[in-house]
């Protein structure tokens, strides 16, 4: 029988292989009392296996694939060697032997499960997250205390197989054989979780947050990992298996087919030039992009930088990493958005209270003008590193003049201050704007006067305005990127941008969706970025169509007043336009998915893959 | 007067972020190899100030009072440099 778990798809990609479970929580240790005349040799077993567990951590930093640039990987072991000589954790673990004659696993498992009572107590998210130093070294020890393997690199077969965790931290993923991974799912975890970072930067299908995922597998089962849409099927029968072979394989045949894409202009038939660029996370990432057709990168999203890293980045290691992506790109532009954190995403360094509605709360850019320590160094890596290629600087959720005002004023400040130091760094790069608060939409004509571009970053923009939190999958069929609201937005400031020569950009989800995008074409929406893999597929639409066949589209569409008969609207315009592409499955409203039952999803998101591939 | 001698001092936290793991762990690198014993106490919970795990149970935010306490031969270089490190906010802004 054929059973689905429904997860947060987190790197695209179907995957069919055996499970290998990965128990990233502490083993549950039965109480064991041991004789008084036997306490010394305790003592003694608990501090061998310390002294295997240092060694361990000593070779893993010896190896070559721990020296990665941003320090991640060094700066946890290396934390973990300091927790191995911790005198509460091992100190106190050592006590209870003595006094309380526990064994030297029993009385290690309850001194870390009184830590995790106090961290779980606490209200701010990064201490808890401290917990997880924790857990990852007394689980070596107990590991090296009961003779098991705790290393997965040497606790793997050699098959290739599809990794079943709870959660994966850096340490984790640190260790493992990625080269024998060819998929990843978790039982907790968002689309920005460190796991789902990691997938995507390595290609590798994922899917997050299924929840009761390590009760349902089991070691060796085979299972199918449909990263793209986030599902998990167990035991699949050989009819289901078949399918989704052939699914794995259309996507590959077809990603190939589109791929001739990627090296055409992105020209419409009657000869419309239009500007698509990549979206980024990680500065590796801009290695790719030229092979997806990106003519740029339109946003590189520098806090994941912040966010992988346990201490923060210096001004240096920032430096090199905008220069490494500017150099990829080899002189096309590339939009560095100064650092986006806050809402869902944190960073290890710096810790931010828990909030009631972090979405509204101290994030991105008010962040940073609060944090002039931090955003001072990110502006002077971001100028330095401008003179190695066509960068460009973006602040996001600008809200209004003033506080635009106030981060060019101490942009400005920034400047000044190289200038002085005789720092080579680029004085005229020029500097945009995140347009996602209604606010600022409002604004628009005002902002123009101070910004060299616009960029509309809909995700937000939608969520702000329809004030809807698309993870709450009560009202996540609220969250309508063809709302008339938005589209009445996103159209006035085209025309504001139009007026005022500022080039107005979308980099949004939005973008990506074809229908959509015929959408944001017809309100004369020019510049697109998007995710690298999406870009082949939308430069097939647009090298397939006329603007002049959109011109009255867009006009109409402004006059139409449900989301609903927008998207009916759009998808007869589109049919015309396009009759060869499988419309009848294109959905404006992806999250639409998880209001259908698992069995529907699985049935016509078949039919859509295979359609699309035609 | 005893070989053995106690110094104590009283702390606020200065630093925006509080004693999140950075500061902690410099905290705990100033005196654990000294020649003393080290606590530092938030209102009635005490720990072992060369214990990077205590250290972050204290979850000491800004404008938190902690009490230094330490005992042994090194006991007032401990408190020095634990005092230069919270009144210097750990080297942030």
């Amino acid at each position: 029988m054929d059973t689905q778990l429904a997860g947060i798809p987190a790197s695209t990609g179907v995957v069919i292989g055996p499970a290998r479970l990965y128990h990233t929580q502490v083993p549950k240790i039965r109480p064991r009392t041991i004789e008084s005349d036997a306490v010394d040799l305790e003592v003694e077993r608990l501090y061998k296996a310390v002294a295997i567990s240092e060694e361990q951590i000593r070779s893993a930093l010896g190896r070559e694939d721990t020296q990665d640039g941003d320090h991640t990987v060094r700066d946890i072991l290396n934390t973990h060697l300091v927790y191995l000589k911790d005198p509460m954790l091992i100190g106190q673990t050592e006590q209870r032997i003595g006094e309380q004659r526990e064994s030297a696993e029993y009385a290690l498992s309850q001194v870390v499960g009184e830590a995790e009572r106090i961290f779980s107590g606490q209200e701010d998210p990064r201490f808890r997250e401290r917990f997880a130093d924790i857990q990852d070294v007394a689980r070596r020890v107990l590991g090296n205390l009961l003779g098991r393997m705790t290393d997965l690199g040497s606790d793997l077969s050699h098959r290739q197989v599809i990794l079943i965790a709870h959660d994966l931290s850096p340490s984790d993923t640190a260790t493992l054989p990625k080269d024998r991974i060819i998929g990843f799912a978790t039982e907790v975890g968002g689309p920005t979780s460190h796991t789902a970072i990691l997938a995507r930067s390595l290609r590798i299908p994922a899917v997050v947050g299924v929840t009761g995922l390590l009760e349902q597998v089991a070691d060796g089962d085979t299972i199918i990992l449909d990263g793209s849409h986030g599902t998990l099927v167990l035991g699949p029968s050989a009819e289901i298996r078949q399918r989704y072979e052939q699914t794995g394989r259309q996507i590959e045949a077809d990603e190939n087919r589109l791929r001739t894409y990627a090296f055409l202009p992105s020209v419409t038939l009657d000869g419309h030039a239009l500007d698509i660029s990549a979206n980024i996370e990680l500065p590796d990432e801009a290695k790719d992009v030229l092979q997806y057709g990106a003519g740029g990168i339109g946003l590189f999203r520098t806090e994941y930088l912040f966010m992988r890293a346990r201490s923060l980045p210096s001004e240096e290691e920032q430096f090199q990493a905008y220069r490494r992506v500017l150099e990829y790109m080899e002189g096309r532009p590339v939009v560095i958005r100064t650092m986006d954190l806050g809402g869902d995403k944190f960073a290890h360094a710096i810790p931010v209270p828990d909030e009631m509605n972090p979405f509204m709360g101290w994030r991105a850019i008010r962040f940073c003008l609060q944090n002039r320590g931090l955003f001072r160094t990110q502006l002077r890596a971001i100028l330095r590193a401008g003179v190695f290629g066509r960068a460009r600087m973006m602040f996001p959720l600008i809200s209004g003049v003033r506080e635009l005002q106030e981060a060019l004023a101490f942009l400005e400040e920034v400047k000044e201050e190289l200038h002085n130091e005789k720092v080579q760094f680029e004085e005229h790069m020029p500097v945009g704007g995140m347009i996602e608060l209604p606010s600022a939409v409002m604004v628009a004509e005002d902002l123009a006067r101070h910004l060299d571009f616009f960029s509309i970053g809909s995700n937000d923009l939608i969520q702000y305005s329809l004030a809807v939190d698309r993870i709450n999958e009560k009202i996540a069929h609220l969250y309508q990127p063809l709302h008339p609201g938005v589209l009445r937005m996103i159209s006035h400031v085209v025309r504001v941008g139009h007026r005022q020569e500022t080039p107005v950009e979308i980099c949004g989800e939005m973008a990506a969706n074809p229908l959509c995008c015929l959408v944001l074409l017809g309100l004369g929406m020019e510049r697109f970025s998007m995710s690298p893999g999406a870009i082949p597929r939308v430069k097939a639409i647009v090298r397939s169509i006329r603007m002049e066949q959109l011109r009255s589209f867009g006009e109409r569409i402004l006059d139409i007043s449900t989301a609903e008969e927008v998207e009916r609207y759009a998808l007869r315009v589109a049919r015309r336009i396009l009759p060869r592409y499988p419309w009848d499955e294109e959905q404006a409203f992806p999250v639409r998915h998880e209001q259908r039952s698992h069995e529907a999803v699985a049935d016509t998101d078949l039919v859509v893959e295979a359609s699309l591939r035609r | 007067m005893n070989e053995m001698f106690t110094v104590s001092r009283e702390v606020v936290i200065l630093n925006a972020l509080g004693l999140h793991a950075r500061p902690a762990a410099s905290l705990v690198e100033a005196v654990s190899n000294l020649n003393c014993k080290v606590w530092i106490r938030k209102d009635d919970y005490t720990v072992n100030a060369k214990s990077l795990m205590g250290v972050l149970t204290l979850v000491a935010a800004q404008g938190t009072v902690l009490v230094i306490t330490a005992e042994g031969k090194d006991a007032q270089r401990a408190v020095d440099r634990i005092v230069e490190l919270v009144d210097g906010r750990f080297g942030e802004e």
